[in-house]
């Protein structure tokens, strides 16, 4: 019970980022197709995170049935994975959108 | 720690991930590493940047499990995964002692003390007897005692001993352990602590198996009352099945923190045995 209620605001910060993370990784996938090294690098750029911990967020997604991958042979050296949205996908992506720019500005009313 | 490491400590810590997602995540970490190095990122440089494999696989059960469980689980597999390697370590040691023994004519200090612990440890396990345990904790004080009158003699020899093996460390790449400190790990750990450790162990088990217990009896109470309630027309005894309800209600109440209680006694129990395994680990580190 105890651990369960501290664990639980612990909980709460990850979820928190992941949930950022989805929507960095859906809006980024929306523009053009992206392969794994190249959307951790994008993201990592501007969001403090390991790089690791994208890998296993990418495939959560890929489970849900929101992005799909494919192989794709690159100019330098072996083939690369890449990720593209589903229709799920870019539905999800516009909804999450819209939520963040709901979540951002009633932020910003309190931050006033 | 190298690529290669690297993606088999992520391949140890991902036990129980379903074979497809373990072997395609463990594949796109080899893309990663791969593209990177096309980028002229050195193989350090990028281990560094993705972060512990152990934190690595926490994140893929966290992702890839609904339950609520997979703190739990982490816990656990860590424990586990802890213990291979100080097992592994142990092995490595023992087997380069033995192969001095037999490969060199001049026998290193502590080679025939290694055997003659392994052999006792073997005997206790399989025997179990008191008498075996005293006379191990005998051996283990004179080894101490020769210990530290050999260590007074030569140091000189000790100095030669250690260039050699630091060489075949780097060829095989195995951590080195202090020999002594090894032996008195493996007896004291095998003597005392894994009998301790077991009854904790035990203790721990049987108090979560009585909180499920206490939970079903309680569910058993509440249909068996449900039952008797339906059945029954006489208002008396009608009252006396509903303070049975009540006592099933409350043993499941009762059953359902006790076994939050066991989660959470589960939990610290891996992670003291987790932190005792490192403290060894420590402990024979040179």
């Amino acid at each position: 019970m105890f651990y369960k209620v501290l664990s639980s605001t612990y909980k709460m910060d990850t979820q928190f980022k992941k949930g950022v993370l989805d929507i960095c990784v859906l809006s980024l996938l929306k523009k053009k197709d992206h392969y794994g090294y190249e959307l951790v690098q994008k993201i990592s750029k501007d969001i403090s995170i390991t790089e690791g911990t994208l890998y296993p967020i990418l495939r959560r997604l890929k489970n849900e049935g929101y992005l799909k991958t494919y192989l794709k042979e690159s100019s330098e050296g072996p083939s690369r994975k890449y990720y593209s949205l589903t229709k799920d996908g870019e539905i999800k992506a516009k909804k999450l959108k819209m939520e963040w720019i709901d979540f951002e500005k009633k932020i910003n009313k309190i931050l006033k | 720690m190298k690529k290669s490491e690297f993606l088999e400590e992520l391949n140890e810590y991902l036990v129980g991930i379903p074979k497809s997602d373990k072997e395609e995540i463990l594949q796109d970490y080899e893309e990663h590493f791969k593209v990177g190095k096309k980028k002229k990122r050195s193989d350090a440089e990028i281990i560094k940047s993705l972060g512990d494999p152990k934190k690595i696989a926490r994140d893929v059960r966290n992702e890839l499990s609904s339950s609520e469980q997979f703190e739990l689980k982490s816990e656990a597999i860590e424990t586990w995964v802890a213990l291979k390697k100080f097992s592994k370590n142990i092995f490595n040691e023992a087997r380069d002692k033995i192969d001095d023994t037999f490969q060199k004519e001049k026998k290193s200090d502590f080679s025939k003390w290694i055997l003659i612990s392994l052999i006792f440890i073997i005997a206790i396990i399989i025997l179990n007897s008191p008498f075996l345990r005293f006379v191990g904790v005998v051996v283990l004080v004179y080894i101490i005692y020769k210990y530290f009158e050999e260590d007074g003699k030569n140091n000189k020899r000790k100095t030669k001993v250690k260039t050699k093996s630091q060489t075949k460390t780097s060829i095989k790449e195995i951590e080195e352990n202090d020999s002594f400190k090894v032996v008195i790990c493996v007896l004291f750990n095998v003597l005392f602590f894994v009998w301790f450790w077991f009854s904790l162990f035990w203790g721990v088990v049987s108090f979560f198996i009585t909180s499920l217990a206490i939970l079903i009896s309680g569910i058993a109470v509440i249909v068996f009352a449900i039952f008797a309630l339906i059945s029954q027309n006489n208002p008396i005894i009608k009252d006396i099945i509903l303070s049975g309800l009540f006592a099933g209600l409350g043993l499941v109440t009762l059953g359902s923190l006790f076994m939050a209680f066991s989660q959470w006694i589960i939990k610290i129990f891996f992670k003291l045995s987790k932190f005792y395994i490192e403290l060894n680990r420590r402990f024979i580190k040179k």
